[in-house]
């Protein structure tokens, strides 16, 4: 039995695709370039399969922004860039040209900015959408992280049940800027979330 | 000239928000997180404050509530990336001004400073 309805997996896709073209929104105020959006990929899943679909990022290794959320539903968001695109977003912003080594604490806080700005879009239309509530702690940077070491600590960390993770990519080809974003979050209930959903619908 | 103080964690939006209000012939102070706001706000006496919500060691709820106590007429203007309508209430609640989206628009920003300034007495 699937945790989700048709219907009700639909909404919640729709739902994230309005808060990723907020993102997006914001993101080309930012940036003064249009921005690329795939519609999200939206999944329940138990957590094993979820940490092989994030698996399928390949071996690459990541610039991350990535930040906690916790309330009506407990979770951490992602926005990943291969590092070259981390390090043109921050020349584009601060007009200064560095490496990914060289990154300083203004270009690094440049990027949790801009992280921060594009994952409060994602989750606070969500949240408005579904009349919930969540607190968002204080977004992190890492510089250069093999898919694996995300995956690592999703598996080590002790949440189970099924999560649901959504997956964008966005593209900046102007500045040859490219990423993805990864929402996942435990669903404690899957009674929850359905009926948040299906309030949402009735409207 | 009218003094404004920046309390935002990130150095970006700072930076910004400093180079615009500047050109707009503002004195400008800057602190990065709520406990520097109000020791700012101490040796300063800003004319306005503008103040993000999520920073370490004290955040922007936590520092409205401490400006309250000690100044119940300062504009207090949020400057957040938080879009939730829950946040919105809870800023107004808190004793906030007004809110504003991150990324900001300056010019709107500028609109709604000069409109409290212009009704303050100070």
């Amino acid at each position: 039995m699937k945790p989700l309805t048709s219907i009700q997996l639909d909404t919640l896709t729709e739902i994230l695709n309005i808060g990723i073209g907020r993102a997006a929104h914001s993101l080309n105020e930012i940036i003064g370039q249009h921005i690329t959006l795939r519609v999200p990929n939206v999944e329940i899943l138990p957590k094993d399969e979820m940490i092989g679909k994030i698996s399928e990022l390949g071996e690459m290794s990541f610039s991350s922004v990535f930040q906690d959320f916790s309330g009506d539903f407990n979770g951490t968001a992602l926005l990943l860039f291969p590092p070259e695109s981390a390090v043109r977003l921050v020349q584009s912003l601060t007009g200064t040209d560095p490496t990914l080594e060289e990154l300083d604490t203004l270009q690094m806080g440049t990027l949790m900015e801009v992280g921060n700005i594009i994952i409060n879009a994602i989750l606070g239309t969500m949240s408005n959408l579904l009349k919930c509530r969540l607190t968002f702690m204080i977004p992190e940077f890492r510089g250069n992280d093999p898919v694996e070491t995300l995956t690592s600590s999703f598996l080590q960390s002790d949440m189970e049940g099924y999560f649901m993770l959504a997956r964008a990519f966005f593209d900046i080809q102007a500045l040859e800027i490219a990423g993805y974003i990864l929402i996942t979050f435990e669903i404690d209930s899957l009674d929850h979330i359905k009926n948040l959903i299906d309030v949402h619908l009735k409207g | 000239m009218a003094s404004i103080l920046i309390v935002d964690d990130s150095r970006f939006t700072r930076l910004k928000m400093s180079e615009f209000l500047r050109s707009r012939n503002f004195t400008v102070t800057e602190a990065a997180n709520g406990e520097e706001g109000l020791d700012e706000y101490e040796r300063r006496k800003p004319d306005c404050i503008i103040c993000d919500l999520l920073m370490p060691k004290m955040d922007g709820y936590r520092f409205l509530e401490e400006i309250r106590k000690i100044d119940a007429d300062i504009p207090v203007l949020i400057v957040t990336a938080d879009i939730q309508e829950t946040t919105k209430r809870r800023i107004i609640d808190l004793g906030g001004t007004d809110i504003f989206p991150k990324p900001t628009r300056y010019e709107e920003l500028l609109e709604k400073i000069e409109l409290e300034l212009g009704k303050s007495s100070r």
